[in-house]
């Protein structure tokens, strides 16, 4: 047998001591264990996988094997929830049902559900909607499914069904809900809510990185980007009552960015929902005017986006008019916006009920001395409204309902407004949509 | 009665130091007896004479603490082994396989329960992911255990002629049960000489692997193939592995093995395999280590240097004996994160 001579061996156990060092410290610490579900504190946590012999197998929290099955069984058997066999991504059960393409969900649909949800086989995840966690809003959806099965939602299977074709790493096993977030990456934003380090999401075309984290409203847009307010005393700003306006769009990850990844001007995404293509969104200085597009004249808004703001021409977050997940009102629109909840829920679009949002920034008739959500003022009357009140109808005969001309009729994330009258006293442009 | 066995075993070694420095070149008198008797004592370990007149079994002659010096590899010691995180570091004192005493003396998970060292298994009664017929407990060789000629029943005929023509200088074929890898009839590799006393990347076994295309492929001649044997579904069979059938192109329905981690196109993690930090300059691991389909006896030193070096295997993760951990693993993956440590991530190196 080969035997190295006394020296040359007493410098392999040095350099063996050195790499073992080196190598040990290398895994102390990293991307997964530093996320929501690697946290072995708060992480993942499946009960019979976690809990101490004999309830269950005794593995730290936040372990793999709280989702992963290497083998599909531990000690001979599958553990709880037992769903007959191997799954994609060695998962303890389903990753998505593709068979559900519309709500209600149920836990069995997506394998993410079966935490994030309060009823849960294995772990309850509490998890509270946007205008909750960044917006100061009352108790509303206390997890993501019961989110995702209120009045509209980010269609899972809408999501999965794009993705597939349009990521490559994104498989036809993948579960919809890895679209924006990475599992592995994911950080506990609600919990640290004025500190976008914490980002739980990554954008479609970069899944292996956290976004967010340094690429903030404040990074891309500056003083253009303007905190909504938070609390009801309108004395601090979004997200999660930041001091300030800088605090607050320092504190706020580009969402403008990250959901255009998906919702651009050159994709074409169904919507099983709403039985048609989204409406493509263009942020940019030509496009839509909550995005880049400059203002003309004056548009009656109110704080923080009237004259005393810093700025004249402004670039709203995604985030500050929808939800992520899912909402009570159509369109995901939140139930708070710029420190004030919604009187009630957005239901219908062939009425003016949207205007219950808009009405949180822009100046309704009540700024003019008449009634809420009422809006002759700003199209008839103010010194650059738009349309003379004469051969009304040329608007008010229109479809679904014309008096009041619902919002949606000439409101939109696109196109432009083809005004009837010209007449009025406003120079401005077309109106490209929200 | 056990305990008795293994006493005896003890003063039995202790009696006969030539027997723990046994070399099966070395004097015949160190591993074989002609009458079982010596000044009217006898001199097996049982005290009944043993076939090929070995003075000891498989688990008699292979029990010991290794030191670096002893040229029988022991796979079982009578006191708790040196493991410390990975049984690699330098205060270690076990190899390549682990060691059985923490089956024999912690419980069932923490290795393969062989006769003689641990009781049947409390929960298995057929090993995990098989589909075979079992009519008794695991042993060390034979019909009924890992090494040796697997349709001979009795062990120590199983693994007849393997000790005496064994040649650890070449590449083990699987030709002959002489030229198998550590005498598991039919399985390729070069085994270090030293059966990974204090490994490196430099001085380490050379497992045997391949790259499959299909599930269902047996791997016949690799190192996860032996262990398939037994454990069939954890490494191939319809609808066992892969969503698609065909490796490489769905996802993953149970941990690959035999399948080289270069094909992985989910993600670009296991190219920095080892910490590396450049793709190609991957260090092999003695942590978590890789089989290869190269069979010349040049010890892989780097994966990712010629085609399909980096072959997922079984023990990528596990000890065949034992280790201190459940499911035999080579380091405390159930305590972690909170505690342990993550193997995994030699690998899974975005999951660190």
């Amino acid at each position: 047998m080969f035997r190295y001579p006394f020296n040359q061996r007493s410098i392999l156990f040095v350099v063996t001591c050195l790499y073992s060092l080196l190598v040990t410290s290398s895994l102390l610490a990293g991307e997964y264990i530093d996320s929501a579900h690697g946290s072995s504190s708060t992480g993942v946590f499946r009960p019979i996988i976690g809990n101490a012999a004999p309830a269950g197998f005794g593995y730290s929290q936040g372990n793999c094997a709280h989702c992963h099955e290497q083998h599909a069984s531990i000690e001979g058997s599958e553990p709880l929830p037992d769903n007959g066999g191997a799954s994609s991504y060695q998962l303890f059960a389903n990753n998505f049902n593709t068979a559900q393409t519309t709500t209600p969900y149920s836990e069995s649909d997506n394998f993410c559900f079966y935490c994030h949800n309060d009823s849960t086989s294995a772990q309850v995840v509490l998890n509270n909607d946007y205008s909750q966690n960044f917006g100061c809003a009352a108790q509303g959806p206390t997890t993501i499914m019961a989110a995702m099965n209120l009045r509209s939602y980010h269609n899972l299977y809408d999501v999965w069904n794009f993705a597939k074709d349009e990521f490559s790493w994104f498989t036809t096993s993948a579960n919809p809900c890895d679209a924006c977030h990475n599992p592995h990456l994911a950080k506990r934003n609600w919990a640290h809510a004025q500190d976008p380090t914490y980002s739980a999401i990554s954008k479609t075309s970069d899944h292996f990185s956290l976004w967010g984290t340094s690429e903030t409203m404040d990074s891309s847009y500056s003083t253009r980007y303007q905190p909504p307010y938070c609390s009801s005393s309108l004395t601090n700003r979004e997200p999660a009552a930041s001091t300030d306006a800088v605090a607050g769009r320092a504190n706020t990850p580009d969402y403008v960015d990250f959901c255009i990844t998906c919702h651009s001007t050159t994709n074409t995404i169904y919507s099983t929902s709403l039985g048609r293509n989204l409406i493509p969104i263009d942020w940019s200085i030509t496009g839509n005017k909550h995005g880049l597009r400059p203002m003309d004249g004056s548009v009656g808004t109110k704080a923080p986006y009237d004259p005393t703001s810093s700025a004249t021409d402004f670039v709203l977050s995604c985030l500050d008019c929808h939800e992520a997940h899912g909402s009570a009102n159509l369109m995901l629109l939140r139930r708070r916006a710029n420190g004030s909840d919604l009187t009630s829920s957005i239901t219908s679009l062939a009425v003016k009920e949207i205007g219950l949002i808009c009405l949180k920034c822009h100046k309704d008739d009540t700024a003019y001395g008449g009634s809420a959500n009422r809006w002759e003022a700003v199209h008839h009357l103010i010194s650059d409204a738009p349309y003379l009140e004469f051969q009304c109808g040329s608007c008010h005969s229109g479809t679904p309902s014309s008096n009041p001309v619902p919002c949606q009729n000439c409101h939109t994330h696109s196109g432009t407004v083809t005004r009837a009258d010209t007449r009025g006293t406003s120079v401005g442009t077309f109106r490209i949509g929200f | 009665m056990l305990n008795i066995i293994r006493l005896s075993t003890i003063i039995f070694l202790s009696l006969l130091p030539l027997c723990s420095l046994a070399r099966v070149t070395g004097p015949c008198v160190s591993c074989h007896t002609m009458h079982n008797s010596q000044d009217n004592l006898w001199v097996t370990d049982s005290g009944a004479p043993n076939p090929a007149l070995l003075v000891a079994d498989c688990i008699g002659c292979h029990t010991g603490q290794n030191n670096g010096i002893n040229t029988v590899p022991y796979v079982f010691s009578t006191t708790p082994p040196q493991y410390s995180d990975t049984g690699t570091e330098a205060d270690t004192n076990t190899l390549s396989g682990g060691n059985f005493y923490w089956v024999s003396n912690v419980d069932d998970r923490r290795g393969h329960n062989i006769f003689g060292l641990a009781g049947p298994d409390a929960t298995l009664t057929l090993p995990p992911g098989g589909d075979a017929t079992f009519t008794g407990q695991l042993r060390c060789a034979g019909s009924m255990g890992c090494h040796g000629d697997r349709t001979v029943s009795e062990q120590i005929s199983a693994v007849k002629g393997s000790h005496h023509y064994k040649d650890h200088a070449i590449w083990q074929s699987g030709n002959t049960l002489a030229t198998s890898y550590r005498m598991l009839n039919g399985i390729q590799g070069f085994g270090d000489d030293s059966y990974e006393y204090h490994p490196t990347d430099l001085q380490h076994n050379k497992y045997y692997g391949l790259d499959r295309t299909a599930e269902a492929e047996t791997a016949e001649g690799s190192i996860s193939g032996q262990c398939a044997q037994c454990h069939k579904f954890y490494h191939n069979g319809a609808s066992s592995l892969t969503t698609s059938g065909t490796f490489g192109t769905g996802v993953w329905l149970r941990h690959p093995t035999d399948y080289d981690m270069s094909n992985a196109v989910s993600s670009n993690e296991y190219q920095l395999y080892n910490n590396s930090a450049t793709y190609g300059d991957n260090i092999y691991s003695v942590i978590s280590p890789v089989a290869t389909a190269d069979t010349s006896t040049t010890v892989n030193s780097k994966i990712f240097s010629q085609a399909n070096d980096a072959v997922v295997m079984c023990l990528s993760c596990h000890r065949a004996h034992g280790s201190p951990y459940p499911a035999a693993l080579r380091w405390d993956y159930k305590a972690w994160p909170a505690a342990g440590y993550n193997g995994c991530a030699v690998c899974h190196t975005a999951k660190n």
